[in-house]
Formats: structure tokens, sequence, C-alpha cells
């Protein structure tokens, strides 16, 4: 039952690669240096009078950077982009999966954990949002897997598999636009 | 390390103090205006005050029409005795609110410690509670969740007490409180309920020993919310819901008919099979529960709505993303743990059903669980004996950050946000009273809604009188309420009150600015020729 689990799961993932292939565009998570510079000014801009320094405190290009890199990092890991790309079996596996990750902790579980956090971190920097996608997609994908452990061999965790799966299945046919991951999507 | 009572009494004291401070400093003008549902709030509870009943003439009612929502009862009634106090003003109007919200802060602190006996991590979750950006906001407004969130913590603890002392008072309190926070706000009507249930299932062995006081509290329960129950399966219970539905037919239309256009034969065909409204509904509902969790929610952005949040930061400070992901890795399923869990689970639930999502004040009992973990990434962080110097950092940065979001609060909110805080109003409402006495009529745009009702407030109009002059949104006394274009000419001599951009054919006399100076109205001496 178990191989039956892993080789749904990656069908399931598999066919959402593959819709997803459609996608002229791709969603940008890339950091934008000026959105800082916007940021601060826009701030500042409230503070008319107060003294510049003062201002200049809780506005600065330092700080504000820090808050703005954050909003980028934590783009891929929004949960309508989540659901979008794992699908509802997926997020579900994505949570066991940290579960399991804390109960566990063996070094397999830190290093996947790690790349993904490394990967997250790189898809701020790396201009092509295809490259980016696929590398997310293909993370949080491996890293999910590890869910699977919570799916016992008795007929109540196969009937909620199985559920999650077709609900995942209708879900990812229904959502075929991904709006959430592509900008435009086109089909041959 | 066992903390001593004196040095205990001053931190405790100290977080109380930061609770009040931040909720109640500048609190009349900051926000700055009364929206309309606390202007709504206010002048009912100051015709029930004086008249015994609400602005539609209904004595002592049990749900209040207002502006024709059907608001609950809770607030209404606490602000009765904040008026007589304070008289009709913002501050009578938000007290009940920062009181509830502080009391809170002590119900949190009251709560850990209950079930943990760690007094740290008890201070740690009230300091949590005191200081989050999400209970501030509502804390500092009319808002009905407040008080709600504080009876459904107190009835937790209640219900908890009740448990451990086997006692009857103790249940039948519970469920008085449990059931006040469901007439207190809309959102508590279903989290309460399933939280109740999650309760009963945590503690069902100690329960089935107390059946008949359990039995008697549930009977007392049903029979203080059957009114309840009557009004949210009649036809004023459901139009809230109704007008705010997250499950639109003409939503599903549109989806399934922008499914079909923008697919291509093979796919087409498959939306008749595909878009069946369960499934579809169902998945509305998910991702609307789901973006309750959405970090950039809780930590980087919040609810765009400027009277729910700051809106340019997150719900919560983004230092806490690190210790709520810390608590995860120290977090145990105890009692607490569980029904902390449970409470983060069953929130974001009466927000999905109504839209926009994410929503924060549907969601405000987030803040409990949130606080909760908090609290215990904060404690297993110290705990950790290595990394003094990054534990600096981070205190320093955390500390920059609370300094950061009361600089926002105070100095950028109101100038940001006063639109969404009907500021102009009170001073339109002033400007109206100075110079209505020379005219026998006064209209006033109603373009930005409901006027009538600031009118009211701020000339803190007899409610007597207006009920018995049958008195509506639409015109009372000498005032009438009046939407653009309509004709203000050939009535006589007349005050007008316009939107500052309309050229109107009269004497100027004066103009409403804003709290930050904005210009919104005129205020013009039309048909003096006559």
């Amino acid at each position: 039952m178990k191989k039956l689990f892993i080789v749904l799961t990656i069908l399931l993932f598999g066919f959402r690669l593959w819709q997803s292939t459609g996608c002229k565009n791709y969603a940008w998570f890339k950091f934008d240096p000026i959105t800082v510079k916007i940021r601060v000014e826009e701030h500042v801009g409230l503070d008319e009078s107060m003294p510049r320094q003062l201002s200049r405190f809780f506005h600065n290009k330092i700080t504000t950077g820090v808050f703005e890199f954050a909003k980028a990092f934590a783009k891929p890991l929004e949960t309508k982009n989540l659901i979008s790309l794992l699908g509802p079996l997926g997020l579900v596996l994505l949570v066991s999966a940290l579960g399991v990750a804390r109960r566990t902790s063996p070094f397999i579980y830190r290093a996947h954990a790690l790349i993904l956090f490394a990967t997250l971190l790189a898809a701020t920097l790396l201009s092509n949002a295809r490259i980016t996608f696929y590398l997310i997609a293909l993370l949080l994908y491996s890293f999910s897997i590890h869910g699977l452990k919570i799916f016992k061999n008795n007929k109540l965790s196969v009937t909620i598999f199985l559920s999650l799966f077709i609900f995942s299945l209708v879900y990812f046919n229904l959502d075929w636009q991904m709006a959430e991951i592509c900008n435009e999507i086109f089909f041959n | 390390m066992e903390m001593k009572k004196p040095q205990f009494m001053i931190i405790f004291a100290a977080i109380i103090l930061l609770a009040v401070v931040v909720r109640f400093y500048r609190i009349s003008s900051n926000p700055p205006g009364l929206y309309w549902d606390e202007t709504a709030f206010g002048y009912d509870a100051y015709s029930i005050l004086k008249t015994g009943h609400d602005q539609h003439g209904r004595a002592f009612p049990a749900f209040f029409e207002s502006f024709g929502d059907w608001k609950l009862p809770v607030y209404f009634y606490l602000l009765v005795p904040s008026i007589k106090i304070f008289g009709l003003t913002e501050l009578a109007v938000r007290f009940p609110s920062a009181f509830f919200a502080v009391l809170t802060v002590i119900l949190m602190f009251l709560l850990v410690k209950k079930l943990t006996r760690d007094i740290n991590l008890s201070l740690y979750a009230a300091f949590f509670l005191a200081i989050s950006p999400w209970h501030i906001q509502f804390s500092r407004g009319g808002f009905e969740s407040v008080p709600g969130l504080f009876f459904t913590l107190f009835a937790t603890l209640l219900f908890l007490k009740a448990v451990e002392k086997d006692k009857i008072t103790f249940f039948l309190l519970s469920a008085l409180f449990f059931v006040l926070s469901m007439y207190a706000y809309h959102a508590y009507r279903i989290f309460t309920p399933l939280f109740v249930l999650v309760l009963a299932v945590l503690y069902l062995p100690t329960l089935r020993k107390v059946i008949l006081k359990l039995t008697v509290s549930v009977i007392f329960a049903a029979v203080l919310l059957a009114p309840l129950a009557v009004f949210s399966l009649s036809s004023e219970g459901k139009i809230r819901a109704v007008s705010q539905t997250a499950f639109k037919e003409e939503d599903f239309q549109q989806a399934r008919l922008d499914f079909d256009q923008k697919s291509k034969k093979p796919l087409r065909f498959m939306s008749k099979y595909l878009y069946q409204k369960p499934v579809y509904y169902s998945f509305v509902a998910i991702k609307g529960y789901l973006e309750h969790f959405s970090p950039s929610f809780l930590f980087l952005k919040g609810d765009q709505t400027g009277r729910h949040s700051q809106v340019d930061m997150g719900q919560l400070f983004i230092f806490e993303s690190v210790l709520i992901l810390f608590s995860f890795l120290v977090f145990k399923l105890s009692n607490l743990g569980k029904i902390m869990i449970w409470w983060l689970i069953l929130s974001p639930i009466p927000a999905i059903i109504v839209q926009p999502t994410p929503h924060a004040y549907r969601t405000l009992q987030m803040v409990i669980p949130l606080a909760y973990f908090s609290a215990l990434g904060a404690q297993g962080l110290l705990r950790i004996k290595k990394f003094t110097l990054l534990k600096i950092a981070f205190f320093a940065f955390s500390i920059y950050w609370f300094l950061t979001y009361l600089h926002m609060m105070f100095v950028h909110y109101p100038k940001k946000f006063s639109a969404d805080w009907q500021d102009g109003y009170r001073q339109m409402a002033q400007k109206v009273k100075k110079y209505e006495g020379a005219y026998d009529q006064v209209y006033i745009t109603n373009i930005n809604q409901v006027p009538y009702i600031y009118v009211l407030f701020y000339t803190q109009y007899d409610p007597a009188r207006f009920i018995n002059l049958s008195g509506s949104k639409d015109r009372f006394d000498k005032y009438n309420f009046i939407s653009q274009g309509q004709d203000v000419y050939n009535k006589g001599r007349i005050l007008y009150v316009a939107p500052s951009w309309e050229k109107v054919d009269g004497n100027w006399i004066d103009a409403v600015n804003d709290s930050q100076g904005r210009h919104l109205y005129s205020l013009w001496e039309v048909g003096a020729s006559e």
C-alpha cells in the first residue's frame, strides 16, 4: 500500500508539473531592491513634522530592506501559492512532513529542509522565473513525500488518502489556469 | 528558575501597564474618527440610556436594527454605563473595548498559569498578547469582538475551574460566558460552539463523572441561546451573512464561464462535470481558510482594510515569525497545547463563509493561540545556553520593531487611514451646529454614507425627539440627507453641506476639514436671494 501511495502522489505532482508547462510566464519571486527605496520615501513622506534623523531611524534602507526581502522570501510560501502547487493532498503531506521531521529529525529531513530554505533564498535572487519555479516545486514535492509516513496500512488511511487524491485531482483540473503560478497560460 | 513574588509582581504590573498604555493612549483621537458602526453603537446606547429604546423605538431590544444590518446586543449594553460616565464621546464608545482587552491580557496569564503552573511562560504569554498589534488594533476601536474574546477566554477558564473543582456554579458561569460571547459578535456564533465541542472531547473522561452538572449547564445555555437561535434563523439574522456570503451563485457561474472561455476543446466540455457547486464552494472555503495562515497576512502585510491593521506590517510582529517557528520545535501536546492548537485551527472558520478573506476582525480569536506560541518560542529560545550574541541581536531587533510599530501607529496611521474612520464627520457636525441656527432647513450630502448618525451623535440630539419624529437616515427635524445630484434649490433659504468639489450656486460660508487638514465639505447658504 505504501508503494501505491508514493506512486499516486508522484503521479499527482507530475500531472501538476505537466500542467505548468503551459505557463507562458511564471510567478516572480525575485527581490526587487527598488521597492526598498520606494517604501522608505513613502514612509518618510508621512513624517513631515518630525526631525529627519528620527524619521530615518524608523525608515531606513537597512531595516526596510530586511522587511522587503522577507516579503520576497515568503512569497512562495503564501498559502494560495502552496495550495495551487501542491493541491489539498500535497498541503496535508507538507504539514505532516514538518511534523515527521520534528519528531524524528534525522539527517535526511534536516538536509532536505535546509536545501528548501536555501532554494527559497536563491529564488529571491535568481532572475529566471521558470528555473526558480521548478526548483521550488521539486523541492516542495520531494519534501512533502516524507509526509506519507502518516498514512498507515489500514482502511481509514486508504480512504483519507484516496479522498484527498481525488479532491486534489479535481482541484488541479478546476484550477488548470494556475493564476497563482502562471502569469499567462497557453496550450499548443 | 523560580521567580520571587516581588519580582513577579513588578513584571506582571509592568505588562498590564504596557497593555493599558498602548490601548488607551490618545484613544479618542487615534483612530482619527468614529466609523459608522461605532457611532451607531454610541447613539443607540445613548438612546437606551435616555429613553430605554433604541433609535428605531424598540424597548430594550435583544437585537439592534442599527443600519438595517441587525447587530448583536452585548456591545450596546456595555456602552450604556460607559456613556453614563464619560458622556456621548469617542472615549465612551471605545472604552469597553480597550477595558476588556486589558482584562483579556490578565486572563491570558491566568489561563496559561492554570494549565502549566509555569509563571514564566504565563508572563510571556500575557506580554505577547499585551503587545500584539492585532489585539491592540481592535482594542482601540469600538469593536464587538474584543469583549467577545474576553468572554470566550473567561468561559474557558471557568470551564477548567469547573472540571477541577467539580462545582455546578463554575459550570453555570462558564456556560453563561460562552453564551455571552455568542451574543457579542457574529464570529463567535460559529467559533464558540465548535470550541466548546473540542473542550468537551478533550475533557470527556472527567465530564463523564459530572454528567448531571453538565446536563444542567447545557440546558441553562440552551435556554439562554434560544432567542439567538430564533434570530439566527430569521431573515434579519441572515442579512449580514447573505449580503457578504463567499458562496455567491454569480461568482460560481462566472468562474464556470471563465473556465469554458479560456479552455480549448478537450477541456471545455469538462466544466459541466468539474463545476459542481459543492466542489467549487469547498475550494473557495479552503482557500479562504488557508489565507489566514499565510505569512503575508500574519507577519508582513496584514489585513488590507485600513481599520483592521497598520497595513504596512503584519497582524503580528515579523520577529514573532521566528518565535512561532521555534515554538514548533519545543511544543508539547499537553492539555494547554491541545486547546491552543484547536483554538488556532477553529479560529478562521467564521471568516470563510463571508467575503473578503483574510479578515482580521472575524478571526481576532487567533491572537490567543498565536500569543501562546510566541511565548513558547521566546521561552524556548531563552533557554538555549549558546548563541548569546545572536540572541541579543534578535532582542534588539524586536525592541526596534516594536518602537517602529508604535511610531507607525501614532504618527502614520492617523494620516494614512483617516478616510477609513470617517474622519471629518465630527468636524462637519460641529460646523453644522455652529451655523444651523440661522436656517429652517439643513441639507447634508450623504456622499460618504449615513451622515445622519453623526449629526445625532455629535449634536447629542434628544433620542426621544428623534423617535417621536419618526426620524430616519434620510430626514429628521430640520436635517435632510441627500444623495449626489438631488435638487437643493427652490427650497427657501437653506444651509447646504456639499462635497468640497461641488460647485454650488449660493454663498460659501465655511470649509470642513478632517483632522489632517484635508478639505472634505463646504457649507453653503442657498436660496438667500429668494
